[in-house]
């Protein structure tokens, strides 16, 4: 297996920038996930690691070897697309073997690899079959069967999960994760899911029109979000922003937003001095209805008319309004609210962000 | 219903487009359409005579207008005129009963001194004639008056050897002394025939009827002089497609053709009589009878036409006229043979006149003489022999050619 | 199925619902015979009138005016094996064949491979489309003069060379085939190679960059990825040119028009010359019963093969 390491990566198409000069590091045997909207330029990285699309300025390295110029066959690279990109006139079985078959490796070890490959995904049955003749899911692990047998230094992985069912996405989700594990295989993953991102990477790259926004652990990334793009990316549904301003009381820091007094702690921001505009970001997680879940002890109370409330059986979502801006809060243990009832709310003061309006990066310390 | 009715119901649907005979309008049907002025003035005199309209429809090319005909005919259904080919030609059209003997029309004709007897020979079968005469033409050398002055050459050849001597002194005058095309893949019989013609009229009519071989002596003896006459280069490119281009361009000095072409040559810019002239084509050699090509072409009328409708027999009347013969002589410089009618141009009445004096044999082209079924083949061998013009060669087309006509004959 | 359906329905609804579908069924298909009848009509007068008709007469012994009514049984079968015309035709109308298969094909694919990521491949694509719409004729007569003894390429040699060339490319036996050949290929190339570029266009990108990753270099992409997947294309294209190549009369008819060996230059030559230059109905007939067998033969043999590589890349 192997490191990856990209430095200042361009990507122009005319005059257009696509990739605005990105750094990443991805470690031996690491889980990388590449995670932002669409346009973000995610796909377009992925595919100048493949070699599939030129590298405008900057260098790749793959364990120190700089391969930018290097074909994508001489990569020591694999790829699954979204697609699966399976050739159509081919079995499974000669799919899996045509990439070792043209590079000249002898039959029997085409056939060790193949047949392990096959027996860790379970495609023994199929063999035979063309993919016309194999289900989504079925399609999807020949493509990563194709991949493993050629045994190389880093998986590509683009979209690979989003023409799959959900019941059977979580299942291969955590397959993929599994056989990653048992690999030990370094892994490029794109996804514009967040779920997928958080629950499959050892590192977050979170991409924003062609620049690198955030690069962390899921956990990093979804308590330490460095700005408003990344808090609002990262997490579902997507953390309440709010206009506010900085203030204070007797007993501290507080955030003014929405007509209501939010006291946070001392020492977990570096405030602006007190009246200047912030934006205050709130988890629907951190907005607790009173009577369904602990009363956070550092925030403030408000009471407000539930517009819409959407139930989800372990939870519900309640839309509601503080000051003029809509709000989501999350309800524990959820109990049936009717339209237009009136409920008290609890803001977890410990727990909120502040970004700076102008830079909207966050003033965490 | 019979076989050949179902068939001819077929043969309707399949293949005509053309309406049927009508009863009130008649049709000519020619493949003439350069010709098509004089034949029209011929059937709007005929057909006013005969208190009708006769309509001319041309249909070209000539291959097309036979397979046409053929149809129409196997099918029984005839158009009332038609234009069609004397010999074999002919022939083969009479036994089929599609064609009115038009005796009483010729009897009248000839006592009223617009034809003769002999030309009653050219459109007849088995003594019965079945055509009224469209065209008849001698078939004679066509000389460029300059090139022939140019060369020194005081008067037309009489003879084999002034016709070689005059070939020489055109070479050595920078001309090519015969222009001699392929033109549509039916010309290279020219040469041929007439080189076996120059040998042995006798044997010239032999080869058209199966008693003589394409490969005898007097073939050969045709074979070997064509031959020579390609290796001193008396003869133009045969690859060129303008018929008569090396001849109106003068690069060519002579053009052995039949003599309704001196209308093309007019048309290209050349005057008969001043540019060009003709002379008759001698024999090889002395001994043998001076001959002379004639081409007619028959309007042929339809039996069943005639006998329904009484009054056509005006409109022959009036296609076998003075008037008749003037309008294609005013109209398209073509002479059919009428005593009365004045010749349409120099060339033509000089013509006439010399063939008058010299009384040469007249003989059907080999064209129409031969059977229409093996000319295609007969004349490839021919063109070959003209594209390679090697002793081989002219063996190969010999031995192909006598393989043609006598499985024709074998298996008639 | 009926015990299952007498399970869930009783027999009097089972009927009805039956009753109910079968004429809705026949709603649709009437509509469908009112659309299709035109050409079901044309092409039983035009098409099989005229082919039965054909059959007909080759078993007759028409010649000329006569011979109509007249059976033959299979004596014009039996000549086709005596003269030796129809077994040169045959001879040159493989030739043909082969050169309709290959040349444009290759000529074809060549030209689709380069124009596909080319800037300004629509006009390109439209200039070598073009000759395909001018008439056959128009075609021979064009390539007549640039044959000719005197025509474009012999004076393109003989400016070269300096001497004077006029080699009868169209007079000769050795080379007037290939001559014609090569002008149907000039012709038929563009929408050999418009059909080519269609068939490029439907194959997905992603297996190609599949096989890229994977290690293939580009003439192994084309050779185990792209060329099967365009097989489908190759043989629509082929049955199209075979049945060219088979039938091809104009081309011929107006560029060999003077050279002696005109009639045996291909099958549908030799049946033309037969039946409208020589008057043998019947025995002209009998060639295209054998052309026209060959044609439906091969083509079906290959529309065949065509559907079951088309179901095996799907």
């Amino acid at each position: 297996m192997a490191t990856v390491t990209m430095r200042n990566i361009i990507k122009i198409y005319g005059e257009f920038v696509a990739i605005k000069g990105v750094d990443i590091d991805v470690e031996d045997g690491s889980f990388v996930v590449l995670v932002g909207p669409s346009g973000c330029g995610k796909s377009t990285l992925l595919r100048m690691i493949a070699g599939l699309e030129t590298i405008s300025h900057g260098e790749l390295r793959i364990d120190d070897k700089l391969v930018n110029d290097l074909p994508s066959r001489d990569r020591g690279i694999a790829m699954v697309f979204q697609s699966y990109a399976l050739y159509p006139h081919m079995s499974v079985s000669d799919n899996l073997g045509f990439g070792l078959k043209i590079s000249g490796v002898n039959a029997g070890e085409i056939d060790r690899r193949r047949d392990e490959a096959a027996a860790m995904l379970g495609l023994d049955p199929y063999m035979d079959r063309r993919p016309s003749q194999l289900s989504g899911g079925q399609r999807q692990r020949v493509a990563i069967g194709r991949a493993m047998v050629r045994d190389p230094e880093v998986f590509l992985f683009d979209e690979p999960l989003s023409n799959l069912d959900a019941k059977l996405r979580n299942q291969t989700r955590i397959e993929i994760k599994r056989l990653q594990r048992e690999l030990k295989a370094t892994v490029i993953f794109v996804t514009h899911d967040q779920v997928e991102a958080m629950t499959l990477a050892d590192k977050i790259v979170v991409l924003q029109d062609g620049r690198v926004a955030q690069i962390g652990s899921p956990l990093d990334v979804f308590e330490r979000p460095r700005n408003q793009f990344v808090a609002g990316f990262i997490g579902a549904p997507s953390m309440n922003l709010l206009d506010a301003t900085v203030g204070s009381d007797a007993n501290g820091p507080l955030i003014r937003a929405g007509g209501i007094d939010v006291a946070v702690p001392p020492d977990r921001f570096d405030l602006p001095p007190e009246g200047t505009p912030v934006v205050l970001g709130v988890r629907p997680e951190d907005i607790v209805p009173e009577g369904h879940g602990s009363r956070p002890t550092l925030g403030a109370d408000f009471a407000a008319k539930v517009n819409f409330a959407e139930m989800l059986g372990n939870e519900s979502l309640l839309f509601a309004h503080l000051g003029d801006t809509e709000i989501v809060a999350r309800m524990q243990h959820p109990r049936a609210v009717d339209p237009d009832e009136t409920l008290n709310f609890r803001i977890d003061g410990s727990r909120v962000h502040v970004f700076d309006k102008q830079t909207q990066d966050t003033v965490l310390r | 219903m019979s076989l050949s009715k179902i068939l001819s119901g077929l043969t309707l649907t399949a293949f005509l487009t053309a309406g049927s005979v009508q009863a009130q309008e008649l049709k000519l049907y020619s493949d003439k359409a350069e010709w098509h002025p004089g034949i029209a003035a011929v059937t709007d005199a005929a057909g006013a005579a005969a208190g009708t309209t006769i309509n001319v429809q041309d249909l070209t090319p000539t291959d097309k207008y036979q397979a046409f005909m053929q149809t129409s005919i196997a099918s029984n259904n005839v158009p009332a005129f038609f234009t069609w080919w004397n010999g074999n030609q002919l022939s083969d059209l009479v036994a089929t009963g599609v064609a009115a003997d038009l005796s009483p029309y010729w009897d009248q004709a000839i006592a009223d001194g617009d034809f003769s007897a002999a030309q009653r020979e050219l459109v007849s079968v088995d003594g019965k004639p079945y055509g009224v005469l469209l065209n008849v033409a001698n078939w004679v050398v066509f000389y460029n008056t300059k090139a022939f002055e140019e060369a020194g050459i005081a008067a037309p050849p009489t003879t084999w050897d002034e016709f070689i001597a005059a070939c020489d002194k055109l070479k050595a005058a920078g001309y090519t002394p015969i222009n001699a095309p392929t033109t549509g893949g039916w010309m290279p019989f020219i040469w041929f025939s007439q080189l076996v013609l120059g040998t042995s009229p006798d044997d010239f009519v032999g080869l058209t009827d199966g008693t003589v071989p394409y490969d005898g002596a007097t073939v050969q003896n045709a074979f070997k002089v064509w031959g020579e006459m390609y290796d001193k280069g008396y003869f133009t490119d045969p690859r060129e497609q303008d018929d008569q281009k090396f001849f109106v361009d003068s690069s060519a000095a002579m053009f052995l053709v039949g003599d309704w072409h001196s209308g093309t040559f007019a048309a290209a810019g050349m005057e008969p009589g001043v540019d060009f002239k003709t002379f008759l084509m001698p024999a090889l050699s002395p001994d043998v009878e001076q001959s002379v090509i004639v081409e007619a072409s028959p309007i042929v009328v339809s039996a069943q036409a005639l006998s329904a409708n009484a009054d056509l027999g005006k409109a022959v009347q009036s296609m076998m006229g003075e008037q008749a013969s003037t309008d294609l002589g005013t109209e398209i410089q073509v002479y059919n043979g009428n005593l009365k009618a004045p010749a349409p141009n120099a060339t033509i009445e000089a013509n006439k006149e010399m063939v008058a004096s010299a009384n040469p044999r007249a003989l059907v082209r080999w064209w129409e003489a031969v059977p229409s079924q093996i000319q295609g083949d007969l004349v490839a061998s021919m063109g070959a022999f003209m594209f390679n013009p090697t002793p081989d060669q002219a063996q190969k087309s010999m031995a192909e050619m006598q393989a043609i006509n006598a499985d024709y004959w074998a298996n008639l | 199925m009926a015990s299952n359906a007498t399970q869930m329905l009783s027999p009097e609804v089972m009927r009805m619902a039956q009753a109910r579908e079968r004429s809705s069924a026949w709603q649709q298909t009437r509509v469908a015979w009112i659309f299709i009848a035109p050409a079901v009509i044309m092409v039983t007068i035009f098409l099989l009138t005229p082919v039965v008709f054909n059959v007909i007469l080759s078993f007759t012994k028409w010649r000329k005016f006569t011979g109509l009514d007249q059976f033959a049984g299979f004596a014009n079968y039996q000549r086709l094996f005596v003269v030796p015309y129809f077994s040169e035709a045959l001879g040159n109308t493989a030739l043909w064949v082969v050169g309709a298969i290959i040349f444009p094909l290759a000529l074809g694919l060549g030209l689709a491979l380069l124009l596909r990521n080319i800037p300004f491949q629509e006009t390109f694509k439209s200039l070598y489309f073009l000759p395909k719409v001018l008439a056959p004729t128009a075609v021979g007569a064009i390539w007549y003069y640039v044959y000719a003894p005197h025509g474009v390429i012999n004076s393109a040699v003989s400016g070269l060379t300096g001497s004077e060339f006029d080699f009868g490319w169209i007079f000769v036996p050795e080379t007037v085939t290939l001559s014609i050949i090569f002008t149907f290929v000039w012709q038929t190339v563009g929408i050999t190679m418009v059909l080519l570029l269609l068939g490029l266009a439907a194959i997905p990108r992603d297996p190609l960059e599949a096989a890229r990753v994977d290690g293939a270099s580009q003439w192994q992409i084309f050779r185990h990825i792209i060329w099967p997947l365009l097989m489908p294309t190759v043989l629509v294209v082929t049955i199209l040119n075979v049945a060219a190549g088979f039938t091809t009369f104009d081309l011929l008819w107006v560029m060999a028009s003077s050279y002696p060996g005109k009639r045996t230059l291909s099958l549908a030559v030799y049946m033309y010359y037969e039946s409208f230059s020589n008057g043998a109905w019947a025995y002209g007939s009998a060639v295209a019963v054998v052309l026209g067998g060959m044609v439906i033969t091969v083509s079906a043999a290959l529309a065949v093969v065509q559907s079951r590589v088309e179901k095996s890349i799907r």
